[in-house]
């Protein structure tokens, strides 16, 4: 966490256009199933797929496709009925219980569709658990709170507490908290949904500075099909399976082509 | 770029845990204050209950002591103008720890004859309780509703005797004293003997009081201790007769012949039309009306009696010891003397039913355990269904802390140390509310005679400190159990619980 891996980073960042870049997450056949017999679900129906370092990827799809449940695998939210996902190569199924708490405090940020900040705690307070969780100091955990709200916009908020926030305001303080312990991936899931529409497009345009600019790898599971132009590559996911990856290129290539297809 | 090491996450310290507890807590106060108010409220029910239980036995039993001390002089007097009645003496002798034990066996002056009366009255004792232990049915079929002396002095008789036996045997009932041979021979041949040594005890009482009054003087006893005489002289001479005045003086002996006399005088001197009438206009009552204890329980202080010393003095009536009427100062203290009687009377309760059978614990009554049981319950129902409250209603944060890095350990201890603070605070709490309540409660039914429990301060420490205990252990022990729950699950699985 030194100013150093950040320069180190942003060298890095040459990676995502060179033709051989390396993949930080990989799933093979991941399926999730709740529930069993019968009344079983199948969210997830055996899921191949690769997210390339330093990349921002849209997971798009219908309700109950299956995208939250895909999010959550790739987080270590949650455990997959079968197959594996590889996290820098690392099996995750393998790591024990503090590690994989290492892994979700310092190598993975989420964002989620609620915001989920803890409803006492100020702004910054908030930005700051997981550095605490990460052994920061109080007096350290406090000035880089404070510089990630003025990343985001929010510095002369930083005493208020979330339920005094607008949904907007409140989603920027999760984006803070995400990137306080500078992880390498950032996993958003439908970060704009409960927003409006000149507030959704404040959060992608910091999502999409954050990833510019930090070189962090960005999975955003949405709807909003503002991300087409904004992200490099987008993947369809229906009823539990991936239906098509493509790169932003390609999509416009394909809109120009066939119109109003999607 | 960081490649992902496998690395541990990092072990929060104690002290970091119980700060971000702590932090978590004073963040919701108010969620804090209501978990907090229940569980003083769960220790304060719990604590009131014991301490007013020891509170009300103190002041119950202490009453009763005292009375008992207050009763003595005129239990002596009353012995040493009459002899013992048979039953009582029966029921001293059968008493190991009776006091008259020794002077009976002064007075029949035959120590063979003694033990076997002591012997035989122990056996009589044995009898009396098995009988008390069958079913009233059974028993009035047995005794013909006739118990004690009445009872024994009949089963002296063949005839009775061998239908009680016979009757027995049909019953089926298993006899103490080696079944009914033994309690023939204890009716046939002990206890006409005893019935006799009775006798000749309460014949060898009545020749110590006819050898007192020859010293002493005839008359009344309470005469012999309101004469003019030396204190260590009386006192040989009535234990010199036989009686034990144990821890008593002769000072108190007088005291109370005193009182008996001037309040009998009293009694007398409200016959007057004069002082009745002075009493009635001071009543405000009907003439008829005015009763001694009325009047006296008017009178709170030496002001309070002027208006009766007067009336007295007016009336020309003689006062009981010489002069005329009697003093403010002497009404006042038989004022006082009065009233502190009936208020001991009051305050002490029976002390003999099945209510106030006082239990093992901690010397309470059986009545008031069974209300401290209960109260037990509600304690636990109540701490467990707030502590399960304060963790489940938190899985959503439970689950966002565990995705930003939280361990399970934390989770946890985060709880457990949370519940534990809770507990310390409500127990503080409650024990102060339930002692305070308890203390109120002792004041509203004894007044200033809850005083008389502070022999049981100690036990009410002792009890605090138990519900205090209890509060805590109890807030501790329900929240690991939820907490354990919620700090296993996987953090979407949490979150999933809502």
């Amino acid at each position: 966490m030194t100013a150093e891996t950040q320069t180190h980073r942003t060298s890095d960042i040459a990676d995502r256009t060179s033709p051989d870049r390396p993949v930080i997450i990989r799933t093979l056949g991941v399926k999730k199933i709740y529930g069993e017999g019968d009344a079983a679900t199948h969210a997830l129906r055996g899921v191949d797929a690769e997210v390339y370092r330093g990349e921002f990827i849209s997971v798009m799809g219908p309700s109950g496709s299956g995208k939250s449940t895909f999010f959550n695998m790739i987080g270590a939210l949650d455990s997959p009925s079968a197959g594996r996902i590889l996290i820098d190569e690392v099996d995750v199924a393998q790591l024990s219980a503090s590690e994989l708490a290492f892994l979700r405090c310092q190598k993975i940020g989420y964002i989620f569709q609620q915001y989920n900040l803890i409803r006492y705690m100020t702004a910054l307070e908030n930005v700051t658990v997981p550095m605490a969780f990460a052994g920061v100091s109080p007096e350290d955990a406090r000035r880089r709170g404070m510089e990630l709200l003025e990343l985001v916009g929010l510095a002369e908020r930083w005493s208020h507490r979330p339920i005094e926030m607008s949904g907007g305001q409140q989603q920027r303080v999760a984006i803070a908290r995400s990137m306080c312990n500078l992880p390498m991936i950032l996993l958003a899931d439908e970060p704009t949904a409960n927003l409006d529409f000149k507030t959704g497009q404040d959060i992608l345009d910091i999502l999409v500075r954050i990833n510019a600019e930090k070189g962090v790898t960005i999975v955003c599971s949405t709807h909003d099909h503002r991300l087409l132009a904004l992200c490099d590559r987008i993947m369809w996911v229906r009823d539990g399976e991936i239906e098509r990856v493509a790169s932003k290129d390609q999509i416009k290539i394909k809109l120009g082509k066939v119109g109003g297809d999607h | 770029m960081k490649p992902i090491e496998a690395e541990n996450q990092v072990a929060l310290g104690m002290g970091r845990c119980v700060r971000l507890a702590i932090n978590g807590m004073s963040y919701r106060l108010f969620r804090s204050l209501v978990t907090i108010s229940i569980l003083a409220l769960a220790v304060a029910f719990l604590v009131h209950m014991l301490a007013y239980g020891l509170i009300s036995s103190g002041v119950e039993s202490t009453a009763r002591e005292r009375l008992e001390v207050d009763r003595r002089p005129a239990e002596l007097l009353a012995r040493l103008n009459t002899a013992d009645i048979r039953p009582m003496v029966i029921q001293e002798l059968s008493q190991e720890d009776s006091e008259r034990r020794t002077e009976y066996r002064t007075w029949l002056g035959d120590d063979g004859a003694f033990e076997g009366a002591v012997s035989t009255a122990e056996d009589l004792r044995v009898f009396e309780e098995w009988l008390d232990g069958l079913p009233a049915a059974d028993r009035a079929a047995l005794t013909g509703g006739q118990s004690g002396p009445a009872l024994f002095e009949g089963l002296v008789q063949d005839e009775a005797r061998a239908r009680l036996i016979e009757r027995l045997e049909a019953l089926g009932l298993v006899l103490p004293l080696g079944g009914s041979a033994g309690v023939d021979a204890l009716f046939a041949q002990q206890v006409p003997v005893f019935l006799g040594v009775v006798d000749r005890v309460i014949a060898g009482q009545w020749t110590a009081i006819a050898g007192l009054r020859e010293v002493l003087g005839g008359g009344d006893a309470a005469g012999w201790f309101l004469a003019e005489g030396e204190d260590a002289a009386l006192r040989s001479a009535v234990e010199g007769a036989g009686y034990g005045m144990g821890s008593m003086t002769v000072a108190e002996v007088r005291a109370f012949a005193a009182r008996t006399r001037d309040l009998a005088w009293l009694d007398e001197a409200l016959r007057d039309s004069g002082v009745r009438g002075a009493a009635a206009r001071r009543l405000r009552v009907p003439a008829a009306e005015v009763t001694r204890a009325e009047v006296l329980s008017g009178i709170g202080g030496v002001g309070d009696a002027a208006w009766l010393a007067e009336a007295l003095s007016a009336s020309g009536l003689e006062g009981p010891a010489g002069g005329v009427g009697l003093s403010v100062e002497r009404l006042a203290e038989l004022a006082q003397l009065t009233t502190r009687s009936a208020r001991l009377e009051a305050v002490s309760g029976d002390g003999t039913g099945e209510d106030g059978a006082a239990g093992g614990f901690m010397g309470l009554p059986v009545r008031t355990l069974w209300l401290v049981g209960l109260s037990f319950l509600v304690c636990v129902v109540g701490v467990a269904n707030a502590m399960l409250m304060s963790v489940t209603e938190r899985f959503t944060e439970i689950a966002t802390i565990k995705c930003l890095g939280a361990m399970d350990r934390f989770v946890m201890l985060m709880f457990v140390f949370e519940a534990a603070i809770q507990g310390v605070v409500g127990g503080v709490i409650g024990v102060v509310l339930g002692l305070l309540l308890a203390g109120l409660r002792g004041l509203v039914d004894y007044g200033s005679l809850v005083g008389l429990a502070w022999g049981q301060a100690g036990l009410v420490v002792v009890a605090s400190g138990l519900a205090f205990v209890v509060g805590l252990v109890l807030a501790t022990v329900a929240a690991v159990g939820p907490s354990f729950v919620a700090a296993r699950l996987a953090p979407m699985e949490a979150m999933r619980v809502e």
